[in-house]
C-alpha cells in the first residue's frame, strides 16, 4: 500500500531532556488511513507523549531526544513540518490551553486557524457555523470562550482542531471534563467521522470499543498490544491493569460468547452473543 | 447572527459610546493626560484632570478591579503625603501638628501634586482598561499593519498578569479550603503570597508553554494569515490620532522649553 495512505511508526523512542528514562520505547505500528485508533494505558504510560509525536510537537516544538521514523500519510514531521502540521489537528489535554487567548467570541476562536490560513471571510463563516453545529456550540458562538463550562470548552477545543478538516486528528483525553450527555454526543459524533484518521486517548473504554477500529495499549512507554477491540480485550493480561469493557465483563460472567468463541466488547456484539445463547 | 457579523468578535454591548473610540486614541488620551498633568503644577488644573478622567471612567464601565487599583493608589498617595509632609527637603511652613509631629505645607503640596499625577494616570489607564479588550487591541493593531506574531507578543504581556492573578486566586482558595491560609489580616495575606510564588510562576510558565504549543500547531505564524476586515465601528479615529499627537508634541515641546529656560 502507498506510504501516503498509511501512518507508520517505526521503532520510536522518546526521552525528554533531563529525564533518565525513555517515555516511549520501540513503538512500532502501521495504520491504514481513515481508521479510528483508541489509545489506552495507565498513568505515565506514554499516551500524551505518543500524541505529541503523532502531532509533530516532538521534535518540532518540544525539544526531546527522538529516534525512529514517524510518517503520517507520506509527511514527516521533521522534513515537511508545514505540510505535516496542515494535515493534522491536535486536541491537547488541557482545553483552556488550546485557546488562542485573543478571541472575544467562540466564533472568533473557531475561526482562528482558518484566518491563519488566509481564507476568505465568507468561507470561514460557513465553516465556523458548520463546526459549531457539529460540536453543539451554535448557541454559544457569540459568547466569550472564558464563559464556557469545562465540557463546552473541550468541545470548543475539538472544534478548533477539526475546523481545518485535517486528515489526521489526534485527541488527548478530549472528554475528561464532559458530562455523560456531552460524552455520549461526542462519541456519537466520532462514530460519524469519515475520511479522517483519528487517534484518541481516552479512559472511556466502553465508548472507545464502540467506535474504534483498533485499540492500542501502552504500558511504561511500550506499545504492548494493538488490534481490534475484540482481539485486544479477549487477550488482556491481568498484569496490565487495564479495565475491561462493561459488555465484556457482563458476557464473561454470563458466559455469553460470540460464534468465534470470543466475548463481546460492544453493545451490539453483546446482543448478538445473548441472542446466540437464547 | 448573520454571516457578516459572526467573525467580527463583537460581543454584546458593543454599541456603547466608548466602543466608538479606537484603542490608539485611548492610549494617546492617556499619554496626553499624563503629559498635561506633568506639565502643570497648579492644583486646580490637576483637580480638573482628575475630575475629567473620573467622569470618563464613571460614565463608561466601573469594575471592581478599578476600585482595587484606586484603593491601592490612594494608599500610596496617603503614604506619600505623610512622608513628604514630614521629610520634604524644602519644608518650612508648619501647616498642622498631630501629637507633636509637624506636617509642613511645602511637602504636603508637593505630595498632593505627585499624588494627583498618579491618580490622573490611574484613572485614564482605568478608562482604557475597562473599555478595551485585549482582543480588540490585537485586532486593531493587526489591521493597522503589525504582524500577528508581534501583536501577540505585545498582547501576551497584557494578559500574563491577569493569568498570574487568576492562578494566585485559585491557589489561595485551595489553601483556604484546606484551612492552611486564613488570610484575615493584611500581613497574613502578604505572608500567604510568598510560599506560592514558585508554584505560581511554574504554573503560569506551563500554561504559557501549552499556549505556545497550541498556537504553533494552529499556524499562528503562517505567512498566509490575513487579518479579517471587521465592521469598523470607530469614529473619527484619524482626527483623534492627529489631534492627540499634536497635543502631545506641543506639551513635550512646552515642557522642554520651560525646562531649558528654567521657568518651572
Amino acid at each position: 500500500m502507498d506510504e501516503d495512505k498509511r501512518i507508520i511508526l517505526k521503532d520510536i523512542n522518546v526521552r525528554y531532556r533531563g529525564a533518565d528514562d525513555f517515555q516511549l520505547k520501540h513503538v512500532n505500528a502501521t495504520v491504514t488511513a481513515g481508521k479510528i485508533i483508541g489509545i489506552i494505558g495507565n498513568s505515565h504510560s506514554g499516551k500524551s507523549t505518543l500524541c505529541r509525536v503523532l502531532g509533530g510537537v516532538i521534535p518540532n516544538i518540544i525539544s526531546a531526544e527522538i529516534d525512529g521514523t514517524c510518517n503520517l500519510l507520506g509527511y514527516s514531521p521533521k522534513d515537511d513540518w508545514q505540510a505535516f502540521n496542515a494535515s493534522t489537528g491536535v486536541v491537547l489535554q488541557n482545553p483552556a490551553g488550546q485557546l488562542s487567548g485573543l478571541a472575544d467570541t467562540v466564533a472568533d476562536e473557531l475561526a482562528f486557524d482558518l484566518v491563519n490560513q488566509g481564507l476568505p471571510a465568507s468561507f470561514i463563516n460557513k465553516r465556523v457555523a458548520n463546526v459549531a453545529a457539529q460540536m453543539g456550540l451554535t448557541a454559544q458562538l457569540g459568547q466569550s470562550p472564558e464563559s464556557l463550562s469545562g465540557g463546552q470548552m473541550q468541545r470548543l477545543a475539538i472544534g478548533t482542531a477539526i475546523v481545518t478538516q485535517p486528515k489526521i486528528l489526534i485527541m488527548d483525553d478530549p472528554t475528561s471534563e464532559m458530562d455523560p450527555v456531552g460524552r455520549k454526543q461526542f462519541f456519537g459524533w466520532l462514530d460519524t467521522v469519515q475520511d479522517t484518521t483519528v487517534f484518541i486517548v481516552s479512559s472511556e473504554i466502553d465508548d472507545l470499543c464502540e467506535v474504534a477500529d483498533s485499540i492500542w495499549i501502552l504500558k511504561d512507554g511500550e506499545l504492548i498490544v494493538h488490534g481490534s477491540p475484540e482481539k485486544v480485550f479477549n487477550h488482556l493480561s491481568a498484569q496490565w491493569r487495564i479495565p475491561e469493557p462493561t459488555a465484556y465483563q457482563l458476557a464473561q460472567r454470563m458466559n455469553w460468547r460470540l460464534d468465534d468463541n470470543r466475548y463481546p466488547v460492544t453493545s451490539a456484539e453483546l446482543k448478538e452473543a445473548f441472542d446466540a445463547q437464547n | 447572527m448573520t454571516d457578516q457579523n459572526m467573525l467580527t468578535g463583537e460581543t454584546v454591548g458593543k454599541s456603547k459610546w466608548y466602543n466608538a473610540i479606537d484603542p490608539v486614541t485611548k492610549l494617546l488620551f492617556i499619554l496626553d493626560m499624563a503629559l498635561l498633568s506633568f506639565a502643570s503644577t497648579n492644583l486646580v488644573i490637576e483637580g480638573g484632570l482628575i475630575a475629567m478622567a473620573l467622569v470618563l471612567l464613571l460614565f463608561s464601565k466601573v469594575s471592581s478591579t478599578t476600585f482595587k487599583a484606586l484603593g491601592f493608589s490612594l494608599f500610596l498617595i496617603f503614604t506619600m503625603l505623610v512622608i513628604q509632609g514630614l521629610f520634604y527637603s524644602q519644608n518650612q511652613t508648619v501647616l498642622f501638628s498631630i501629637i507633636g509631629i509637624h506636617f509642613y505645607k511645602e511637602g504636603l503640596l508637593y505630595a498632593t501634586i505627585l499624588g494627583s499625577r498618579v491618580l490622573v494616570i490611574i484613572l485614564a489607564s482605568g478608562f482604557f482598561m475597562v473599555t478595551t479588550t485585549i482582543s480588540e487591541n490585537a485586532k486593531y493593531l493587526e489591521q493597522s499593519g503589525l504582524s500577528y506574531k508581534t501583536v501577540y507578543v505585545l498582547m501576551s504581556v497584557c494578559y500574563i498578569l491577569p493569568e498570574i492573578m487568576a492562578n494566585m486566586r485559585k491557589i489561595q482558595q485551595a489553601q483556604r479550603v484546606r484551612g492552611t491560609n486564613p488570610q484575615k489580616t493584611f500581613i497574613q495575606k502578604l505572608r500567604s503570597v510568598l510560599p506560592v510564588l514558585i508554584p505560581l510562576v511554574i504554573k503560569t510558565l506551563d500554561q504559557s508553554m501549552t499556549r505556545s504549543i497550541s498556537l504553533q500547531l494552529r499556524g499562528f505564524d503562517n505567512p498566509k494569515r490575513k487579518a479579517l476586515k471587521g465592521n469598523n465601528h470607530y469614529r473619527l479615529a484619524s482626527v483623534g490620532h492627529y489631534g492627540l499627537t499634536i497635543i502631545a508634541v506641543i506639551l513635550i515641546g512646552w515642557k522642554l522649553w520651560t525646562k531649558i529656560n528654567g521657568l518651572f
